[in-house]
């Protein structure tokens, strides 16, 4: 009786620090910060080239591009834009110790969420073959309290052995930045498919208290409208709310409402044009005239 | 007169996905402090303490100027930095600065990815970063960097030799000695 007693006992210490453990929980994934989930578009400013040695060739509008895609693929909806704001020169101390007043004056002004990514260090090296290293670090900034909502530094490595390594020496600088980029934002949350704030993000409340159970996010119907926009010359930048938005040819999604959407091309004049948009697809076709020789 | 700023050094540890800083290291501090003396005195030039000063207002001026330092360091006199040389104006005397910034990078060494064949290398890396300032014109009047791929204690004598070349080019564009 006293053995069985003991087993027991033993049993049931061992029940409750499976328990403790969370043994027989079904795993839930957590979802996204409420902050990642009030986001309703990242701006992406033109990528800063922090670089002591600049020695190296390096497509910085390739990496803003993949940073938008990465952004886009978690279902965010991310452009790259060339506003910088009023900010001036932006330097690597800037982004670290940002002041709030600072950020509140960065990228568009209309804009809420600005990231910012910088190439601190890119390098290739001949071994048995060739090598490219690269270091990045991105902010994720809200211009509404100018406060940081995502900082990180990634290196980015590339490698090929042989004499098809050597021949590809100089491709190595642009993939191990493109690396870099993929590793710098590969813990920014993804969102659920489809997910878009169901308010503007001025009305998101500030973040719950921490006991408070997370609120199931509502995969509410993109409200999207889809502007197709073409060019007489193509290859021009099209601006949607004076943020760049792509190159013509181009779909851009847009929110229903009110947009200005402009088409630049440099030796022709502006073509913009003030939209209503309520839903569906809008083809757009600019003949842009070429400016009179000075 | 050239003051010179206490240098700073920052120690930074890089990992695939994070970064850890640390800012000071005595050692580091303490050749790079000596290297500027001894390249002061070279170009016969007087160096102040700060602590030496006159105006107790200067000695609170240059405390400013110093979280600066990694900006000033790369010859970069944002508008706060400008604020503060400003006041140095109503000095009776004018000076330089010399700023003096070094940044260790330690990364991930050099490997071997069997599947490519090929050898990556590191990106450890060693920033020194020297900067003249004068507080007449409140512009840079010397500024060097010099970037090594490599990670040195500070008494080795390759390091040294950074330094030497850092200070290679140093020049104090005349003015008061």
């Amino acid at each position: 009786m006293k053995s069985f007693a003991i087993k027991l006992s033993l049993c049931l210490l061992v029940l409750a620090a499976l328990e403790a453990r969370g043994f027989g929980k079904k795993h839930e994934i957590p979802p996204p910060e409420p902050r990642f989930m009030a986001i309703s578009r990242i701006d992406i400013l033109p990528i800063l080239d922090l670089r002591v040695d600049k020695k190296d060739k390096v497509n910085f509008e390739a990496l803003s591009k993949i940073a938008a895609g990465i952004l886009q693929k978690s279902n965010y909806v991310a452009y790259p834009t060339v506003d910088r704001g009023t900010v001036g020169e932006i330097a690597e101390e800037d982004l670290t110790d940002a002041k709030p007043e600072w950020v509140k004056r960065l990228g568009p002004s209309q804009a809420r969420w600005v990231m910012v990514l910088g190439l601190n260090d890119v390098h290739t090296k001949m071994t048995f073959g060739s090598t490219g290293n690269a270091e990045m670090i991105g902010f994720l900034f809200d211009k509404r309290d100018g406060s940081v909502v995502w900082k990180k530094t990634a290196l980015g490595k590339q490698g090929q052995g042989g004499l098809l390594g050597m021949a590809m020496k100089g491709a190595m600088v642009d993939m191990a930045a493109q690396t870099a980029v993929a590793n710098l934002l590969d813990d920014i949350p993804k969102r659920p498919k489809g997910y878009f704030p169901k308010s503007e993000p001025d009305a998101q409340p500030e973040r719950p208290p921490v006991a408070a159970p997370p609120a199931p996010p509502v995969p509410a119907p993109p409200p999207q409208a889809s502007l197709v926009i073409d060019s007489v010359p193509t290859g021009a930048d099209i601006e949607v709310d004076g943020a760049f938005a792509g190159s013509t040819p181009s779909t851009v999604s847009v929110a229903p409402g009110s947009h200005q959407i402009a088409v630049k091309k440099k030796g022709f004049t502006d073509w913009t044009k003030t939209l209503n948009v309520t839903g569906g697809t809008i083809h757009l076709s600019a003949e842009l005239e070429q400016t009179p020789p000075q | 007169m050239v003051i010179v700023l206490p240098p700073q050094v920052v120690t930074e540890r890089l990992s695939e996905n994070s970064s850890a800083r640390n800012q000071g290291n005595e050692s580091f501090e303490t050749a790079l402090r000596n290297a500027a003396n001894a390249e002061i005195s070279r170009h016969q030039y007087s160096m102040v303490a700060a602590e030496s000063l006159q105006n107790p207002d200067a000695i609170v001026w240059l405390k400013q100027l110093e979280p600066l330092t990694s900006r000033l360091a790369r010859g970069a006199i944002n508008d706060d930095a400008q604020l503060i040389l400003a006041h140095f104006k109503t000095l009776p005397q004018d000076y330089l600065i010399l700023v003096q910034f070094m940044k260790i990078k330690s990364a991930p060494g050099a490997s071997y990815d069997a599947w490519s064949g090929a050898i990556t290398s590191g990106m450890s890396s060693t920033l020194l970063q020297a900067a003249l300032i004068s507080t007449r014109t409140g512009q840079v009047s010397w500024k060097n960097e010099v970037l090594v791929r490599k990670l040195f204690p500070a008494t080795d004598p390759r390091f040294a030799k950074s330094i030497e070349t850092l200070y290679q080019t140093f020049s104090t564009g005349g003015g008061n000695r």
